[in-house]
């Protein structure tokens, strides 16, 4: 498991062993890891993971029981929100509901004792930023959700904070405006190179705004990595789980290439793991390759290496651009394996329910897991 | 090298305290001072007086074993439980129907009839006492009604609590009727369900709670209730009479206190399941309910309307005869009206006691609400020390378990109290604010508690990350967000005060007796005419205040509450 060495040295915020109890129930346990400047970090994982919690202790909204928390070179682990130096969005956005767009992005400035004409360019410039300020004299209530999220985070941002946190901020939103405010934060997050750590269950969302995602399960960070590591080289099996659409088989190790199946024997690089061990073998749906040939390829050219495995089709799902086939084989006993097909391939095949299949699992296509954990 | 090697920080520890903290750890330790001195104190004092003789020697349980053996006191518990329950029963089924007509049907006059309900919340319930007597009295218009039997006593006791509890009932049950799922009715029509079984199995379920805390609500206020049975009780004793009788007639201070205890238990008890029971309570009322719209039904619209105009026509009837009262020259003999009872002739009672009552009434209005609100700021707001402020918002419900009578005698207990330095307040303004403020704490607090909690609770979280101090967000955002709220809970206060007896009439001085108690004076020296009259001017200033709020807070909102405008 990968959760990144921290070292207080390096990094532009830094934790190291942070745990945080409640009661008997522990909701981080030993996160170290660290930051660096103008980074994009997001905290993904499934609700109840903490990962919430943990961007909590980050801003001292919550306190940890126990590990520090470093932020440009400052120990922060025991200072109050206030004595801290970020901004916060939330997923409701917090604004406050009496005070116009300009006097909410205002709120933090007033109290710096800055210089009315200052702080009135400086709300210019900011609503300007996220194409506001033709709404500058409007109340949060005639806002639109879109519209909301934007001042909630251009509030946040108003003081310059050294960090900048995100708490779930698109949850809130349908689909089209969240699709367009992803692009658009992380345009804003790019142009100011404020360190920002965003919250979210949305591994879509992670993928396309982090420079770096940090998935977590049970109050730990699974792996740390790009989004194309993460989804590539899931490292653990709840990763790989979590992230996209993942088949599991369970199967024994054969030998350093091979991995059974009951019958069915798969090649694969099984070097790691121990002949006779009952591991898990995990494969992409959109790995899953239709061979109707039966020498081992999609349409004859291929190499022909095996792992070939005879399929009858139990259910059909069209989702767009692909179709998902849903696959039995009495060796899988209940289990299913996905396969996803590109529309035009199912279509040319004519797959329909019933049908038999012949499908092949490339060996590279292949990750074993430890199982039991 | 950076710094953070040479400051090495503790594994494990607390938050630094900031600016803010201290401040609310200050408001804090000033809350927990002001209920031990408005609350705590005085009640201790009280219940130990019970066990304390004349000359302050500690007699233990001798007190009690002599009220219990002494029939004429201990029958008035046996004669409290009736006259509160046989109340509560009659008032809970009258305020189910009223307030069902104004949730779930399509009765016209609605908004009428919601304002009727309320009416007698303007008047102090003396005043109910005394129309009934004019009503049903010994020469009363409708004497005959009552077939030989006389108002004064029970029966005149119950038609008046009856009638000044009405509105609080149907507030609580018209609270509970009026959030509903529209999908339940929906999904037991498509069942085929019948109209009663409907009833019994979603309208009454829904509405629980409301109902069990409109009927301990109603018990407690008519068990522990003063001005009623003051008025019309006659020779029929309850609690709230004998402490009254034991302390101001007899000066036997320890038998009140005893007395006290005895009224205290009950309230307490009932006080303490109804908190139980609706901890229970889970919100009916998701985000995605569909409220209840009633749809129109001749014969129950019919039905309803004539209910509810017959109640309002008792509730005229009531308010009307008492005006009437207060300006006949000499009931029932010389009919003709006159001012004369406006200018309060018997000693010791005038124009000054209206104007002492305005005072009351007004400080408690401004201070109670800034304290109230401030402290269910304290209880609902902070992040940091839980236990304190769980305590706090503990004590802060404890009053509404004290009855009036009760608390006004532990204040008597406590400022007279040779050691205590706040002596100099007996017979004050102050006292009488102080006493009223706490007496009627818990119901402002929940108000307040509840405008609190419909903010966004992240709105702190976001001006601690702005850093900016805790006092500028509470005057920017807090006060101006829940501004209707703190409204409601200002006009509660000053109606309360301007008509309640219970707690001032041990604490009132010379020169500070209020209206309401010289009222009571008035009828005890059969002054009844007169007394009908200073009760009018209390149920003046009542509405006055009551319209001139509507309308300035009205006014007052739309100008200052412009974001709610879409």
């Amino acid at each position: 498991m990968d959760t990144g060495n921290a070292s207080v040295e390096n990094g532009y915020l830094v934790l190291s062993g942070v745990t945080k109890d409640f009661g008997t129930f522990r909701a981080l346990s030993d996160i170290s890891f660290d930051i660096g400047e103008g980074e994009f970090i997001c905290f993904l994982g499934p609700s109840g993971c903490g990962k919430t919690t943990l961007l909590r202790c980050v801003a001292g909204l919550e306190t940890q029981t126990e590990g520090s928390i470093h932020m440009s070179g400052e120990d922060i682990s025991w200072l109050p929100p206030s004595r801290r130096d970020f901004g916060i969005v939330f997923q409701s956005y917090a604004l406050f509901p009496n005070l116009n767009v300009t006097d909410n992005v205002a709120y933090g400035l007033v109290n710096k004792k800055m210089a009315s004409a200052d702080m009135a360019a400086r709300v210019t410039e900011l609503l300007g930023l996220v194409g506001l300020a033709s709404h500058a004299d409007k109340y949060p209530g005639q806002l639109s959700g879109g519209e909301q999220q934007r001042v909630a985070l251009v509030r946040a941002l108003a003081t310059s904070p050294g960090l900048l946190l995100l708490d779930e901020p698109l949850s809130a939103l349908d689909a089209k405006v969240r699709a367009h405010l992803r692009r658009e934060i992380r345009g804003i997050q790019d142009r100011l190179g404020v360190t920002t750590i965003m919250v979210t269950h949305d591994q879509e969302e992670a993928q396309t705004m982090a420079d770096r995602i940090f998935v977590m399960n049970g109050g730990r960070i699974e792996q740390i990595g790009s989004p194309g590591e993460i989804y590539d080289e899931p490292a653990t099996p709840f990763v790989a789980d979590f992230i996209g659409v993942m088949n599991f088989l369970p199967v024994t190790v054969g030998d350093s290439t091979t991995v059974n199946c009951g019958d069915l024997q798969l090649q694969c690089d099984a070097g790691g793991f121990a002949a006779g061990a009952n591991i898990s073998c995990a494969v992409r749906p959109e790995d899953v390759l239709l061979d109707d040939v039966g020498d081992g390829t999609r349409d004859g050219t291929g190499d022909g290496t095996g792992n070939l495995i005879e399929t009858t089709i139990s259910d059909i799902e069209y989702l767009g651009s692909f179709v998902r086939l849903y696959l039995k084989n009495p060796i899988l006993g209940d289990a299913e394996i996905r396969a996803d097909v590109r529309k035009d391939l199912a279509r040319d095949r004519g797959v329909a329910v019933n049908q038999a299949l012949r499908i092949r699992i490339p060996a590279e296509s292949i990750r074993l897991y430890q199982t039991g954990d | 090298m950076s710094p953070t090697a040479t400051t090495i920080s503790p594994a494990r520890g607390k938050l630094e305290l900031d600016r803010d903290d201290w401040v609310v750890r200050g408001l804090l330790v000033a809350f927990a001072g002001f209920f031990m001195v408005a609350l705590a104190i005085p009640l201790y004092m009280m219940i130990s007086r019970s066990f304390h003789d004349a000359k302050d020697n500690f007699v233990g349980l001798d007190n009690y074993w002599e009220y219990f053996n002494t029939p004429a006191l201990s029958q008035s518990i046996y004669n409290s439980f009736f006259v509160a329950s046989v109340s509560t029963v009659i008032v809970i089924i009258i305020a189910f129907l009223y307030a069902y007509a104004l949730n779930r049907t399509c009765m016209r006059f609605k908004g009428f009839f919601k304002i009727m309900a309320m009416v007698p919340l303007l008047s102090p319930s003396l005043l109910k006492a005394i129309a009934l007597v004019y009503w049903f009295g010994n020469q009363g218009v409708l004497k005959d009604l009552l077939m030989g039997n006389s108002i004064y006593g029970p029966i005149g006791i119950i038609i008046a609590s009856v009638f000044w509890t009405f509105p609080h009932a149907v507030l609580m049950i018209g609270t509970a009727l009026a959030l509903s799922d529209i999908r339940l009715y929906e999904a037991a029509e498509v069942l085929k369900t019948s109209r009663a079984r409907v009833f019994f199995t979603v309208t009454l379920p829904g509405a629980r709670y409301g109902l069990i805390s409109a009927i301990i609500v109603v018990f407690i206020l008519v068990f522990t209730d003063f001005g009623v049975p003051k008025v019309i009780g006659g020779n029929f004793n309850v609690l709230a009479t004998d402490i009254y009788k034991e302390v101001i007639g007899q000066q036997n201070f320890g038998m009140g206190a005893v007395v006290s205890v005895v009224l205290l238990i009950p309230a307490v008890i009932a006080f303490a399941i109804d908190r139980i029971v609706t901890r229970k309570q889970v919100a009916l009322m998701s985000a995605r309910a569909v409220p209840y719209a009633p749809k129109p039904n001749r014969a129950v619209d019919h039905s309803m309307f004539t209910f509810c105009l017959l109640v309002t026509l008792f509730t005229l009837a009531i308010l009307g005869m008492a005006q009437y009262a207060s300006l006949v020259t000499l009931w029932p003999y010389n009919l003709t009206l006159t001012l004369e009872h406006f200018s309060f002739e018997l000693e010791g009672v005038g124009w000054e006691n209206f104007l002492n009552s305005l005072s009351v009434a007004v400080s408690v209005a401004v201070i109670g609400t800034f304290i109230v609100f401030v402290g269910a700021y304290m209880v609902e707001k902070p992040r940091r020390d839980p236990i304190a402020r769980q305590a706090i918002q503990f004590i802060a419900l404890l009053p509404l378990a004290v009855p009036g009578l009760v608390l006004g005698l532990a204040y008597l207990f406590f400022i007279n109290h040779p050691d205590n330095p706040l002596g100099f307040l007996y017979g004050t303004i102050a006292i009488l604010v102080l006493s009223t403020i706490t007496h009627f704490y818990t119901v402002s607090h929940l108000t307040a508690v509840t405008a609190l909690k419909q903010m966004d609770r992240e709105f702190e979280s976001v001006s601690a990350s702005l850093q900016v101090p805790m006092a500028r967000s509470f005057w920017r955002i807090t006060v101006p967000v829940c501004m209707p709220a703190i409204f409601d809970i200002s006009i509660y206060l000053f109606l309360n005060s301007m008509t309640t007896v219970s707690a001032i009439i041990f604490l009132y001085g010379p020169s500070t007796k209020v209206a309401a108690v010289a009222a009571i004076h008035m009828d005890e020296a059969g002054e009844t005419a007169a007394a009908a009259a200073m009760a009018m001017l209390i149920v003046y200033a009542c509405i006055i205040v009551r319209v001139l709020h509507a309308v300035v807070t009205g006014k007052l909102l739309y100008r200052l509450q412009a974001w709610r405008r879409r």
